[in-house]
């Protein structure tokens, strides 16, 4: 290739890189979060009793126990509500709950939303779960941004992703040995060694990092280029509405059973689905549009066949007669190709082991994008030395500083989230709203506190405070809650235990990140103590003869 | 299980072997600056490349197209960076490759 | 009395020579930094609209499907959209990429327009 042609790509990579770094950052690392989505929200609510399947090995007598006491609560709770959820334990979520659709009420002050109880099998009592933003909103975050408005959120997010895809090619093009220097990692080497590791974390997870970008500017396609579909279909959101209807129709069928209408309940339907699907457990049973004619029984399974969750089924009167149907796919192979992207992206069929591998993926693509950023600092830096220009302000230190309180601060952040979760009184008023402001004030927060330190102090102290704020989480959980890692294993609540115990991997790896620093500077540190005495020396020796 | 244990063990030695086809990496293992022998690095890359296809044919019978490319590209992202890391850290881990080549 | 705006005229006159000086001296002293800033919109809005063009000469491909063409080219529009960024950045000069984005999107459009025709009759 061209050397100009290189030359240029290098630029575009730098700048196209540098111009989003910190949000595409933003989105890679509450992104990753997402993967454990469930794991969080389990932890964000520790009202939540644990149910382990193999406590009863005869399931279905325990299940019609709690159908019995969840439609009871229903019933109780949420008579007027269009819609109800029954949640039986799943291997992610391994316990009981219902929830429903609170419809809005101007008497009671009562706004739309989903409510949720857990349910205890053993005393068979509805628990009250606090209210919490969960991983849901943690995952979500990382493509409508939180506070500006959703479809601002989404066009950023794709116009980062798009810069990212660019980033990538320009980095695959730039990069000359991409595979004499697939392992190459030179640690003691100053600017070198930054390069090896922006090499290393993006050339290693590279088939996840063009999947991730390409399928996340696929998911928010239909905003970012709904011109496209202008074309086609028209403007305004009734004709896209058409193309969605369309696009997103499934393959349906219908059959008859033998099940008499009038004995359609909750009850007869789970029967009928267990017996139906004997190697899938179900994991949802949704009574859909009560009281309407379109009244339906919807039942989920926590199963999966290669990525594909396995398809729902439709319980429904029909003609006086009880009918299933069973979704078999999507119809049209664009919506087929599109699912499987989505599918990629979300990663709902990995089993823990494809889940971690998800979650490190993402961390080394934040990783990759903290490494650039650190790398384009670095240049300036060592251009700013070259040219002399040491004005007191300047604008390289001051985004070297941001830069600080973007990376180690986001993290404290997250921490400060899972705080908020535990700290904040329970009977709050819009709790939820603030456990995500108290996320973004410490974020700020560190944000000011690296503005007054010195960038290389900063460094050091903000990984300090991230180390202890992670450490502190199981100890925070302890206090607060009766859920300690030891008392959680012996119970099996793995979830939770899991949940501390990654709290304190994540500590112990900024810990070493701490020493690691400390052990560089005092390295430095002797090698300048050894040129002063080297200079001393050789000054008094020059200065003996005279 | 198993057929996770399997994978990473294949893309581990497939891997392991195409670093050590490389000269730097086999004189960094070895601890002596040394130009391997073109057969070697024949041997080195033909063993590697087959043991990376066999792993990925395996995962593709164990889970099907899709998922088994996706565990494929996963344990590899694990295997190489677990790589890397030895090679910066600790290349005397490896030495048993070359050990074991002189015995041949 | 002839020219009562004569001093104004001056001013204009005056006014008009100074601002040409100055975008001259700013044009010869920041070429570069004029060059970057016309590639990046062109590069970000052009390319955009030629993407969008792209996309929808696509779905003229797709005459039975129409949502296969729409999802197809939507998907090819985002690698277009690489290429075009990589195309403007790489060129000689921000007029040539200017020209090569501007007469690709002359070219579809025209092919675009002569299609919806041919399908209209």
């Amino acid at each position: 290739m061209r050397p100009r042609f290189r030359q240029s790509m290098n630029w575009l990579h730098t700048w196209a890189g540098f111009a989003v770094a910190w949000l595409l950052y933003f989105i890679f690392v509450t992104g990753s979060a997402g993967y454990f989505e469930n794991e969080i929200d389990r932890w964000m609510k520790p009202e939540i009793t644990v149910v382990n399947s193999n406590d009863n090995p005869d399931g279905n007598t325990n299940a019609y126990q709690v159908l019995e006491i969840a439609e009871q609560q229903l019933n109780q709770l949420a008579s007027d509500s269009p819609q109800w959820y029954i949640r039986f334990p799943a291997t992610r979520e391994p316990f009981m709950g219902i929830s429903w659709l609170q419809l809005a009420d101007s008497e009671s002050k009562k706004t739309k939303q989903w409510r949720q109880k857990s349910i205890n099998p053993e005393n068979g009592s509805a628990v009250a779960i606090r209210e919490t933003g969960g991983g849901h909103t943690l995952y979500r975050m990382h493509y409508n941004l939180h506070y500006i408005p959703k479809i601002f959120g989404y066009i950023l997010t794709s116009l980062a992703g798009m810069f990212m895809l660019i980033g990538l090619v320009t980095g695959v093009v730039i990069h000359k040995k991409i595979f004499f220097e697939f392992f190459t990692f030179r640690p003691q080497k100053g600017m070198r060694a930054w390069l090896d590791i922006h090499n290393v974390l993006s050339v290693l997870p590279l088939p996840f990092h063009l999947m991730i970008t390409y399928s996340g500017l696929i998911l928010l396609m239909t905003v970012t280029m709904s011109n496209v579909i202008d074309v086609t279909y028209g403007e305004g959101k009734a004709n896209h509405l058409k193309f969605y209807k369309v696009a997103h129709s499934e393959i349906k069928e219908n059959k008859a059973i033998t099940l008499l209408p009038e004995d359609l309940s909750l009850k007869t339907v789970f029967d009928d689905a267990s017996t139906r699907y004997k190697n899938q457990k179900i994991s949802f049973i949704g009574l859909i549009d009560r009281g309407s004619k379109n009244e339906h029984y919807d039942i989920f399974f926590d199963h999966f066949t290669g990525i594909a969750l396995a398809s729902s089924v439709e319980y429904r009167i029909k003609d006086h007669q009880v009918e299933i149907e069973i979704s078999r796919g999507k119809a049209g192979s664009a919506a087929r190709v599109y699912e499987l992207f989505e599918r990629l992206h979300e990663g709902l069929f990995a089993d823990i082991y494809l889940r971690w591998l998800y979650f490190i993926s993402g961390l080394l693509g934040a990783g990759m994008i903290a490494t650039g950023m650190m790398l384009w600092i670095l240049k300036r830096q060592k251009n700013a030395c070259k040219d002399n220009k040491s004005s007191r302000f300047n604008i390289i230190t001051l985004i070297e500083k941001i830069n600080v309180a973007v990376i180690i601060g986001l993290p404290i952040a997250i921490a400060g989230y899972f705080f908020s979760n535990r700290l904040l009184p329970i009977t709050m008023v819009n709790r939820a709203d603030w456990e995500i402001h108290c996320f973004f004030i410490s974020w700020l927060a560190c944000l000011c506190f690296c503005l007054f330190r010195q960038s290389e102090n900063a460094w050091k102290n903000m990984l300090t405070i991230a180390a202890t704020s992670y450490a502190l989480l199981p100890v925070v959980n302890l206090i607060t809650t009766d859920h300690d890692i030891i008392s959680s294993i012996q119970k099996d609540d793995w979830i939770m235990a899991g949940f501390d115990l990654s709290m304190l991997l994540f500590s112990a790896i900024f810990t070493v990140a701490v020493l690691l620093i400390n052990k560089n500077r005092q390295h430095k540190k002797s090698i300048n103590s050894h040129l002063v005495a080297e200079k001393k020396s050789a000054i008094t020796s020059e200065e003996r003869p005279s | 299980m198993s057929s996770i244990i399997l994978q990473i063990i294949l893309l581990l030695l497939g891997f392991t072997l195409l670093s050590l086809s490389m000269s730097r990496h086999f004189s960094q293992v070895t601890n002596k600056r040394q130009r391997l022998a073109k057969s070697t690095v024949w041997l080195f890359r033909m063993l590697g490349y087959g043991l990376i296809i066999v792993s990925v044919l395996v995962a593709i019978n164990a889970w099907g197209v899709v998922l088994g490319l996706v565990y494929c590209f996963g344990t590899a992202m694990l295997v190489t960076l677990l790589l890397s890391l030895i090679l910066a850290y600790r290349p005397r881990w490896l030495s048993v490759i070359p050990k074991m080549m002189k015995l041949m | 009395m002839l020219y009562p705006f004569r001093e104004f005229y001056a001013y204009l006159h005056f006014y008009f020579q100074y601002t040409v000086l100055i975008t001259m001296t700013f044009i010869k002293t920041h070429t570069a930094t004029i060059g970057v800033t016309c590639r990046v919109f062109i590069a970000l809005f052009g390319g955009f609209l030629l993407a969008n063009l792209v996309a929808i000469l696509i779905t003229y491909w797709f005459v039975d499907d129409k949502i296969d063409g729409i999802v197809t080219g939507i998907m090819a529009s985002f690698i277009v959209y690489t290429g075009i960024v990589m195309f403007v950045f790489a060129t000689k000069s921000a007029g040539r990429a200017a020209f090569g984005v501007g007469t690709a999107c002359l070219v579809t459009f025209g092919i675009i327009f002569t299609l919806e025709l041919a399908v209209k009759r």
